[in-house]
């Protein structure tokens, strides 16, 4: 599956990794993501889903294969160069947010743009602009005075700051009431719309499903543990609940 | 306003503000030490040839140039030895008997010499140190070089039985001319430390003839006390502070002094004794312990100096000369309190790394996250160290004003207990050294955290914590 033009913002080919001394590991045939296109990856808690994202994000290293992001290969970069890339086109959201502490609202989502290629004299309103049409009513707050969704939206407007190409969500409202995770779904999903970023969200809440056209199940995409060295498939489109 | 590297640094240092606040302390202490040790080392040499000031030569027969200098300047010690005025005759360091008609003149015999003055110190008023000498002490002798003497109230002495107080002296006693005092023979072991509200007339309790420590040895032991009665001395003049070790001395002249030593020295060889007059003492009765001497130009000194050394019985001292030997004796000591100084600094140092360390626990979440959105480890391990050495750099500017505040008490504890004048200013230049080495040291302290937080995992830092 090759997009034409414009270029994949993800396309993973024949990726596969094995956490150094232990027997758990990854292996993904193939993977590509449209510019904004939105898919969900599920499978139960310990299935490697987290590693895929940890991989895509260039946190850790392949054993072999290539991850393309908005078309460079980002796991040929050097370390720097590669931290760079992840500030500029990849934003990623967390199940516990991991905001930082002692900041507020708009100096969490600062930090973000500190790596931006955006002039410096724009960070401030950008980082206003965001949260208020995120919902974030007190900017100036610090972060653990606002509320969990509260927190979650800055979180979502931190991930969405430097206008990235693709977005990974890791269990985005697995610490989030069923209206809360709700709520977290659509803005981040809005968000994402709003600056044409694809999203890879991976969770098990099944409530999710059905708010994604395309999705896909970890043995469907991945073969993990003991499974690597056979055959993969995977799945793409809809339909695989 | 954008978000910076240095606010973030602001934000963690704040986020252990009392650790910060702590090790930040601790550098200011040991940069305040080291720069007010460094000034102080500086400063005391120059602050010993306040005292010697004008003088060239000091001859004397003590048994060492330095104890010579120590004794007769500086008032460590009653000065063991003494010369005869009839011996300062011989040497040519008295002045020649008037023409008859013609002005009296103080200048020496000696026509190389600009003046001769003859001191003798070893007797006491209260705590204090009596110098008795003549006019030309305050006429001629400068207490440091281009400083003149000025008077704070009265006026020099004129008379046998007037005295001038150095400011010291005046301040801790309360004294003002007018009022009359007792010298006391010796230094009394005594503390006379002023108590306020204390009365400043002495007519009665400053007479005691303690003989512990009297050194003279025509000096007769078992005086009573009624003989000094008969000379109370009047203070005539008060002195400005002049930073040098003169500032605790009471003034009087020879011939004041003389007299006292006669009386006790008859009353213990006499059974009637005469009462001692200027008109009739003895050259025998005519001592002092050194004679401050100034040549007429400074290619002279040399010459004078060896023919003084050649001479029988005389100990010449070059002043200067005794204060860079003395520093070379205490040079040790000096180095071991500046190596105590940099080990303070050092150790304020290492608590620095292990603050900054302590906390490097609890960021480990922060450091992923800042990865996360684009921070290299570069950019972690320039964070660490600006922290570190923001911490030492706060400590230096506030171990800077301490260091200031410092040394103006030091100088003036220093001025007040011992009568040395050490000068509060500090050289930028060590502010200097000192600041930016410290800044240094801090961000070498940053290193072992440093070096942490740039193996901080990423993936294994965010995971959900539980």
């Amino acid at each position: 599956m090759t997009p034409s033009a414009p270029g994949p913002a993800l396309r993973v080919d024949a990726l596969s990794f094995r956490y150094p001394g232990a027997g758990f590991g990854v292996r993904v045939e193939s993977l590509a993501l449209a510019p904004g296109e939105q898919v969900l990856l599920t499978g139960g808690s310990g299935s490697g889903k987290s590693t895929i994202l940890h991989l895509i994000a260039g946190l850790i290293e392949p054993d072999a294969g290539h991850i393309f992001v908005n078309s460079t290969e980002i796991n040929r970069l050097r370390a720097g160069a590669r931290d760079h890339f992840r500030g500029r086109h990849i934003g990623m959201i967390f199940q516990t947010f991991n905001l930082l502490q002692g900041f507020s609202a708009v100096e969490n989502v600062l930090v973000a743009l500190m790596f931006s290629d955006l002039p410096r004299a724009q960070h401030r309103p950008r980082a206003l602009e965001l949260l208020a049409s995120l919902g974030v009513e007190r900017a100036n707050a610090p972060i653990d005075q606002l509320s969990v969704g509260q927190q979650q939206r800055v979180a979502v407007a931190r991930a969405v700051a430097c206008s990235p190409a693709l977005v990974l969500a890791d269990e985005p409202t697995a610490s989030l009431d069923p209206q809360n995770a709700e709520e977290a779904m659509t803005v981040i999903q809005q968000s994402c719309r709003a600056c044409n970023a694809a999203l890879l969200c991976v969770s098990h809440d099944p409530s999710l499903v059905s708010r994604f056209e395309r999705r896909m199940t970890m043995p469907q995409l991945a073969t993990t543990s003991a499974a690597i060295g056979g055959v993969l498939s995977s799945t793409s489109g809809g339909g695989a609940a | 306003m954008s978000m910076t590297d240095l606010t973030i640094v602001r934000k963690s240092l704040a986020a252990h503000f009392v650790s910060t606040l702590i090790t930040a302390l601790s550098v200011a202490i040991a940069v305040a030490l080291l720069v007010v040790l460094f000034s102080l080392r500086e400063h005391a040499q120059n602050s010993f040839k306040r005292g010697t000031g004008n003088m060239h030569v000091l001859i004397s027969a003590d048994a060492s140039p330095l104890t010579s200098v120590l004794n007769n300047v500086f008032y460590a010690n009653p000065p063991q030895k003494k010369l005869l005025m009839s011996d300062l005759d011989r040497l040519g360091l008295t002045p020649a008997a008037a023409a008859p008609g013609a002005e009296p003149t103080t200048r020496p015999r000696d026509p190389r010499l600009e003046w001769a003055i003859p001191v003798q110190s070893g007797d006491s008023f209260r705590s204090f140190k009596t110098m008795a000498t003549t006019a030309d002490f305050f006429a001629k002798f400068q207490p440091a070089e281009g400083v003149p003497w000025t008077l704070r109230d009265g006026a020099f002495f004129d008379g046998t039985w007037q005295a001038v107080l150095g400011d010291t002296v005046a301040r801790q006693t309360g004294l003002k001319v007018g009022d009359e005092i007792y010298i006391t023979h010796g230094w009394s072991n005594r503390s006379h430390a002023p108590v306020p509200g204390d009365t400043p007339a002495t007519k009665t309790d400053d007479h005691d003839h303690d003989h512990a420590d009297h050194n003279h040895d025509h000096d007769a032991p078992g005086d009573g006390p009624h003989i000094h009665n008969d000379h109370p001395i009047v203070i005539v003049g008060i002195l400005e502070p002049t930073g040098s070790p003169h500032d605790r001395a009471v003034f009087i002249p020879l011939e004041a002094s003389w007299i006292m030593h006669a009386d006790e020295a008859r009353a213990a060889a006499e059974p009637t004794p005469r009462p001692a007059r200027e008109d009739n003492l003895t050259p025998d009765e005519k001592a002092v312990n050194a004679v401050y001497v100034r040549c007429r130009t400074n290619t002279i000194i040399g010459s004078f100096f060896d023919e003084m050394r050649r001479t029988q019985g005389i100990t010449p001292a070059l002043p200067n000369n005794q204060i860079v030997a003395l520093f070379q004796i205490v040079g040790s000591i000096d180095q071991i309190i500046l190596a105590i100084g940099v080990a303070v600094l050092v150790s304020s140092i290492v608590s620095v790394m292990l603050a900054v360390y302590s906390s490097m626990g609890q960021r480990r979440r922060q450091i992923a996250v800042l990865r996360v959105l684009g921070a290299t480890r570069g950019r972690i391990v320039s964070l660490v160290l600006t922290e570190s050495a923001l911490i030492a750099t706060i400590g230096a500017l506030a171990g800077s004003a301490l260091a200031i505040v410092g040394m103006r008490i030091a100088s003036s504890v220093l001025l007040d207990r011992t009568g040395i004048y050490v000068d509060p200013w500090i050289d930028p230049l060590w502010l200097l050294v000192v600041g930016v080495a410290t800044v240094l040291l801090g961000a070498v302290a940053g290193i072992v955290p440093a070096l942490s937080a740039y193996r901080t995992s990423v993936v294994r830092s965010l995971r959900p914590l539980g």
